[in-house]
């Protein structure tokens, strides 16, 4: 009897433990964010947990793994690639160490940023990501990568943290005193997929607003995270996907930052399609709105960034 | 000295068909002309400055037709579009909007009919009866033209876009109606590709001159409201694909954008692409960087769609 209960016990742990493994691919070079200590860092937080989906949650350690572009390829581009999850956990295999496979097929090498969440809320992923990219600007030698070259591209609610980089890198709150900080925090492009963009009603995706900013947000909070609100002459150029049939977070999002870029001058490109419900990702089987990595090679080759830099 | 202009313009029209006619062999109805109203064109000017066509573009339509151009047989293919040319409801660019976009069409198989529609000296309703009574006539001769009744689209680019959004919202309008026995067939589109189209008649995004031409230099709200299609769209507007560019300072894209969260308010399946490069009217442009890229993308909506067969 008490072994027919521990058998699939331990095949659950067993297969826990693999998927662990692929998540967190050990071939890969990991960097730890925050060498000198995380900010803030709570002392007595559980340990992280890693789902059998390739899933993350729980981040204290936040990270960036490496996906190097081969160098007979590498173009001089890199890309942070946040994954999204509404805050709470992070889809960390399908949209970040798959996209980035994708991105070194390309020449460009990716940097799956792995970022703090509900537990801490506000500003420690906003933290995270500018660091990432002041950190990735200050080693561009070791990379083989151009400082001018450095995108960050985000899933969901990490495309509400990618555009938040592209329109907060000046922030103070990203800022903890340490030399890094005299680096620039602003990435030269921004690709948001099916992203996060406001926190107002009726567009808002309620369960990234509570993990940022809790149940009761102050109306200041709410406009300094909604980020069309934020949308200034310096954001980068943006290029955005999403579907009409996303019910998750409305297509709205992505129209509202689209205008607000064209408000502000901002170069940039939008591509909506029918078919897809959110968290589509790199879903080979969803017709037209499948074939978007094309639309991304399509815009970045006509800024250059996928042919060998100067 | 009328009378040798009047000449010159009808010589340049019928050279304009010959060579048309001309480019293909296959097809004994390539180039046929097709009149929309051959019972008399309804409300008629009777003192009309007469048609004519100068460096690709056409003026002053007073018999509107229909132009065929055969798609490419080895296809296996039943999809029509009609081509609805823009040109601010006052003269028609056939040269911008036809040329390479009917090649293209063409090329997948699909067959293509060039509306040439009546504009700003007739003013509204009579481009949209024009429209209503192409679909109505092509999907009355489907099988003369060997094409699907159910497959039959609209393509428009700029004010062109205009009409064939009109169409696809206003099909059963009464105006498109004038008692003739063809009124019973349908005039719903099967789908509609929009190019930098015009789509609302209302501030701020209004292209003026498109209104002017259309409701006149003072139209009334009602006017106005009428012929704003983002207004007008049902669940049953059928499936569309927009695009168009920042760079248009002629028609912003945020006429693509209204008519985008129409149809996504009415879950009418769609696609909207907007790109970077090209000023108002690019049409087949190439060397636009990514922009050049929407015959590809429309390719494959196409395709998704079942309009296009995928291989």
């Amino acid at each position: 009897m008490y072994f027919k209960k521990i058998i699939p016990v331990i095949g659950i742990s067993l297969l826990a433990m693999f998927k662990q493994v692929s998540a967190q691919d050990d071939t890969h070079q990991i960097i730890k964010l925050w060498p000198e200590g995380v900010p803030g860092v709570k002392s007595n937080s559980d340990p992280e947990v890693h789902d059998k989906n390739g899933g993350i949650s729980n981040v204290a350690v936040p990270t960036l793994t490496v996906y190097k572009a081969n160098t007979d390829q590498a173009n001089g581009t890199a890309v942070i690639v946040c994954p999204g999850g509404g805050y709470s956990h992070l889809a960390f295999v399908k949209e970040g160490v798959v996209p980035a496979k994708w991105f070194v097929s390309h020449g460009v090498t990716a940097f799956v940023l792995k970022y703090r969440l509900k537990e801490y809320g506000h500003p420690a992923p906003l933290q995270d990501v500018l660091r990432a990219i002041r950190l990735v600007r200050s080693r561009v030698k070791e990379f083989n990568i151009k400082e001018d070259r450095i995108g960050v591209l985000g899933f969901s609610a990490g495309g509400h943290l990618a555009a938040s980089s592209g329109t907060l890198f000046d922030s103070p709150e990203g800022k903890t005193g340490a030399s890094l900080d005299s680096i620039s925090a602003r990435p030269n492009f921004l690709m948001l997929l099916y992203p996060v963009i406001t926190l107002r009603n009726p567009y808002a995706h309620k369960g990234s607003g509570i993990s940022l900013l809790g149940l009761n947000p102050t109306d200041e909070m709410v406009h300094h995270l909604s980020l069309d609100e934020q949308v200034s002459s310096s954001t980068p150029p943006t290029f955005i996907v999403q579907t009409e049939e996303d019910k998750t977070v409305p297509v709205e999002n992505s129209i509202l930052f689209y205008q607000a870029l064209r408000k502000s001058g901002i170069k940039s490109e939008l591509h909506l399609y029918a078919n897809g419900p959110h968290g589509f990702a790199m879903n080979p089987n969803l017709g037209t709105t499948s074939e978007w990595p094309d639309r991304l090679v399509s815009w970045m080759d006509s800024y250059g960034w996928l042919k060998q830099a100067q | 000295m009328k009378t040798n202009l009047t000449h010159f313009f009808k010589y340049l029209s019928a050279y304009f068909l010959v060579s048309l006619v001309s480019l293909c062999i296959g097809n004994a109805k390539e180039g046929l002309v097709i009149p929309l109203w051959p019972e008399g064109v309804p409300g008629a000017h009777l003192k009309a400055s007469p048609e004519r066509y100068e460096a690709g573009r056409y003026y002053n339509i007073q018999n509107p037709t229909l132009t065929y151009f055969a798609g490419d047989s080895s296809k296996s293919c039943d999809t029509a579009i009609i081509l609805c040319p823009g040109g601010g409801y006052v003269r028609l660019a056939v040269s911008t909007d036809g040329g390479g976009s009917v090649g293209w069409m063409n090329k997948m198989g699909i067959s293509v009919f060039i509306l040439k529609y009546r504009l700003g000296d007739y003013g509204q309703p009579a481009p949209l009866r024009d429209v209503l009574r192409a679909v109505r006539l092509v999907r009355s001769r489907a099988k003369e033209f060997n094409i699907n009744p159910n497959k039959i689209g609209l393509f428009g680019g700029s004010a062109g876009g205009h009409l064939a959004a009109c169409a696809g919202t206003m099909y059963n309008d009464p105006e498109g109606k004038t008692g003739a026995a063809i009124d019973a067939v349908d005039a719903k589109p099967s789908f509609l590709i929009l190019q930098y189209p015009v789509i609302t008649m209302q501030d701020p995004y209004v292209h003026k001159g498109s209104r002017n031409a259309l409701l006149g230099k003072d139209p009334s709200e009602e006017m106005k409201k009428r012929y704003s299609t983002e207004l007008n769209v049902t669940q049953d507007t059928p499936p569309t694909f927009i695009f168009a560019t920042l760079e248009d300072v002629s028609v912003p894209m945020e006429n693509s954008i209204l008519f985008y969260r129409a149809l996504r308010k009415n879950k009418v399946p769609a696609e909207l692409h907007i790109f970077e490069k090209g000023a108002h009217g690019f049409g087949f442009g190439k060397n636009l960087g990514s922009t050049s890229q929407w015959p590809v993308i429309c390719e494959s909506w196409l395709k998704a769609n079942g309009w296009v067969p995928k291989s």
